[in-house]
């Protein structure tokens, strides 16, 4: 009975080791790596695996009920005010506490940090409540992102230009493995409890409307701060030569991360208990399965920061030094877009996001096609980010096209498709592109001797980019296959005469006569 | 017209699969020309507190319903036992519901290959030992009802989680009605188990208590995937 826990761990496995064989294939051929850079890989593998199973499990008996729980609180409430406020508050603790916030507040030293990260909060959380305010004034989804994504750009045009790449990283970077899962859930509850047409359509898109906070928060910061010049945390590759040295660099960064996933968690788990003291929504089982399930969610995600952080990290850098080094650097580009295919089933929000598809399009939408989906536009984004680091384009020839492609779609498709593609964006950018696909194209941007904050960031950006487009290409063809299905079945419906058989009254009608006579089974309750 | 038509007995079969199985329930029931059916999801319950507690005794369940002329039955669960094993343990749960009406179409498309069947190889539906209890609470109680029913000696169930639609109480909010959520429990039982189960379950989780339960129970035809009476063999 068990099977949960090990479906979870099978799904895990099956997602860390495509990525894990494309980096023993290259270390092994044309990079070679210390075997010290590829114990520390290894066992960061077997730890993302771990934790990525375990963080998977905590997402649905934790994470969800209680996203869920309390948006459907909220929505019975019928208090505008408060679901909007309650909305706000949930987006800023929510958002000050994701680790990745603090390392981007790190890597922009001419902004405070505190400055910073509450902008950033607070961006996140007027436009959670903006979200949730878009689904019941039943405001259309494209055009809230026809708005805000041509403010973003307008802004674009007055920040210094070091500056850009960092900002529309942010929006990926801070929609993180606590985030994501807390805010999707927030939405489907909403959804869950109407009974209007629109409602399904509706569980998406949250996600993809709070990543536009951060990227406004930090393009306004810049053009009031006018910084000159954005610094990035160097990476520092730990020299390992035995097997001790490896352990080591682990059991010393288990504590760091213990400490950014409990200080991350800490204000879901307060908003949560405030919230059953005043609903008192959870009954006592589901309480104690709660906090079992956040408990999961804590020792997973450790496991899985640790894992990448100081497994996956320095290798990531290691190949994108090299491969750059190489005469033939322009195989970064196929390379690239191999490892972007096969890397996006190791990032934990995606199946996250995934089941929250399947479940509430009740199958319609499975699982495999959303991963291929994503998979394609990771590709492309890879394919594109390394094209842009060793040629040093400037990102807005890629961003403006790919925004414009994205909303232009979301006219002609399904709206659940558009929720879906825009949430993908930040499910995509998240821990694994931060500690892996980032530094491979820092390292190959210090080897070609490019300007890294220009060229080397905006990977995330990209990243965050191409699903919105692939996401929704898909949902096209999907649904004009559908339609025609459909289309035949009616087609053939209305050339019979279509009407309702009642067996008990055919029977009376013709007692004896039908062989198949229908009885009901007597009362046997006695 | 319809005098013209041949009128056969049409059965529901449920199956209840582990999730991600459903796909195959179908591609077997569409290898005997039975093309209609619907999927939705469910999970199952919890064997003990202790794994419920751990979050790892809910198995995610594909419910899968097909409507089936009774002549098909046995080709079905033949077809079941045959491509995948459906009587090991934890596999899945088929059983059927004799029904009491349905659209000629559907009947039509059913009917497609049917051939008049003699009178000896016509089931007798009296002859049914289970029964499906269904229980629609408040969301949250499925615990109680099935603690409730497991005192009485019921097994196991499949939890579907719902919502209440067309109540007249529906609260509105912004011209969008606003629905309670429900839960709905089914459980399979021998007929002679049923009133006592029946009984602990409307005790603890019935309309007079917090979880407000309708509890209604219907006879089942053919079972196959429980160990001990089957049906079918």
């Amino acid at each position: 009975m068990k099977k949960s826990l090990v479906e979870k761990i099978n799904e895990a496995l099956s997602s860390v080791l495509p990525i894990t064989i494309i980096v023993l294939l290259l270390s092994i051929t044309i990079v070679d790596m210390p075997i010290g850079t590829t114990l520390l890989f290894l066992t960061g593998a077997v730890l993302l695996i771990i934790g990525m199973g375990l963080f998977a499990l905590g997402a649905d008996v934790a994470m969800i009920p209680i996203g869920e729980g309390i948006s459907i609180q909220l929505t019975k409430s019928k208090k505008i005010l408060l679901l909007t406020v309650a909305s706000f508050i949930l987006g800023v603790i929510i958002t000050i506490a994701e680790p990745d916030l603090q390392v981007l507040a790190h890597q922009v030293p001419s902004i405070p940090d505190p400055v910073l990260i509450w902008t950033v909060g607070i961006g996140v959380g007027i436009f959670l409540a903006i979200a949730a305010l878009r689904i019941l004034f039943k405001i259309d989804l494209s055009l809230v992102f026809i708005l805000f994504y041509t403010l973003v750009f307008v802004l674009a045009i007055f920040v210094p230009k070091d500056f850009i790449a960092m900002a529309f990283d942010s929006g990926g970077v801070t929609t993180g493995p606590i985030t994501v899962p807390f805010i999707m859930a927030f939405g489907v509850g909403m959804a869950l409890i109407r009974s209007d047409k629109d409602s399904q359509d509706d569980s998406f898109g949250l996600v993809g409307i709070c990543s536009i906070g951060p990227i406004l928060a930090i393009l306004i910061l810049g053009i009031w701060y006018n910084p000159t010049n954005a610094d990035y945390a160097a990476i520092s590759v730990p020299d390992v030569f035995t097997t001790r040295d490896v352990a080591i660099e682990f059991i010393k960064g288990l504590p760091i991360y213990t400490k950014e996933v409990c200080l991350a968690i800490l204000p879901i788990i307060l908003f949560f208990l405030i919230f059953q003291v005043l609903s008192k929504r959870f009954t006592r089982r589901e309480i104690i399965k709660v906090f079992v399930g956040l408990l999961y969610t804590i020792v997973g995600l450790v496991l899985f920061l640790t894992g990448v952080n100081v497994g996956f990290l320095p290798a990531g850098h290691y190949i994108g030094k090299v491969l750059a080094e190489k005469p033939y650097n322009w195989i970064l580009i196929p390379l690239g877009m191999i490892i972007g295919y096969f890397i996006i089933t190791a990032e934990p929000a995606v199946h996250v996001l995934n089941k929250q598809v399947e479940e509430v399009s009740k199958g319609a939408i499975p699982k495999k096609i959303m991963m291929i989906s994503l998979s394609i536009g990771m590709s492309i984004s890879l394919g594109l980010a390394m094209t842009r680091v060793l040629t040093g384009i400037s990102i807005f020839y890629f961003l403006i096209p790919g925004y414009i492609l994205a909303i232009a779609l979301s006219f002609i498709v399904p709206k659940i498709f558009t929720g879906i593609a825009f949430d993908s964006g930040g499910v995509a950018s998240g821990p694994m592109t931060a500690t892996f696909l980032l530094p491979l194209a820092i390292g190959a941007c210090e080897s070609v001797g490019g300007n890294i904050m220009r060229d080397a960031f905006g990977i995330v950006a990209m990243v965050a980019m191409t699903p919105l487009i692939t996401i929704q290409v898909m949902g096209f063809i999907y649904s004009r296959k559908i339609k025609e299905q459909t289309e035949i079945i009616s087609g053939e419906v209305f050339l019979v005469e279509d009407e309702i058989i009642d067996y008990e009254e055919v029977a009376e009608d013709e007692k004896g006569t039908t062989p198949n006579e229908y009885k009901i089974s007597g009362d046997n309750s006695k | 017209m319809k005098k013209e038509q041949p009128l056969m007995s049409i059965k529901l079969v449920a199956t209840i699969v582990n999730r991600g199985h459903g796909e195959e329930i179908a591609r077997i029931c569409n290898k005997l020309d039975l093309n209609v059916h619907f999927l939705f999801f469910g999970h199952g319950t919890a064997n003990s507190e202790i794994l419920d507690y751990l979050g790892i005794g809910e198995a995610e369940k594909d419910i899968v319903i097909t409507l089936a002329p009774s002549h098909k039955i046995p080709q079905l669960f033949k077809a079941f036992l045959t491509d995948m094993d459906i009587r090991k343990p934890g596999k899945g749960i088929v059983f059927t519901v004799p029904i009491t009406g349905i659209n000629s179409f559907i009947m039509q498309l059913l009917a497609a290959d049917y051939e008049k069947i003699g009178e000896g190889e016509v089931m007798d539906m009296d002859n049914t030992k289970y029964e499906l209890i269904l229980v629609v609470v408040n969301r949250g109680y499925s615990d109680v009802v099935m603690d409730a029913a497991k005192s009485a000696g019921a097994r196991g169930g499949t939890v579907i989680e719902a919502r209440g639609i067309g109540y007249e109480e529906a609260e509105k909010f912004l011209g969008v009605s606003i629905q309670a959520e429900k839960t709905i429990v089914a459980i399979l039982c021998k007929k002679e188990e049923k009133h006592n189960i029946m009984l602990a379950i409307n005790k603890e989780a019935g309309l007079k208590t917090q979880a407000r339960g309708v509890l209604i129970s219907m006879p089942v035809s053919d079972i196959l995937g429980i160990n001990g009476l089957e049906s079918i063999d």
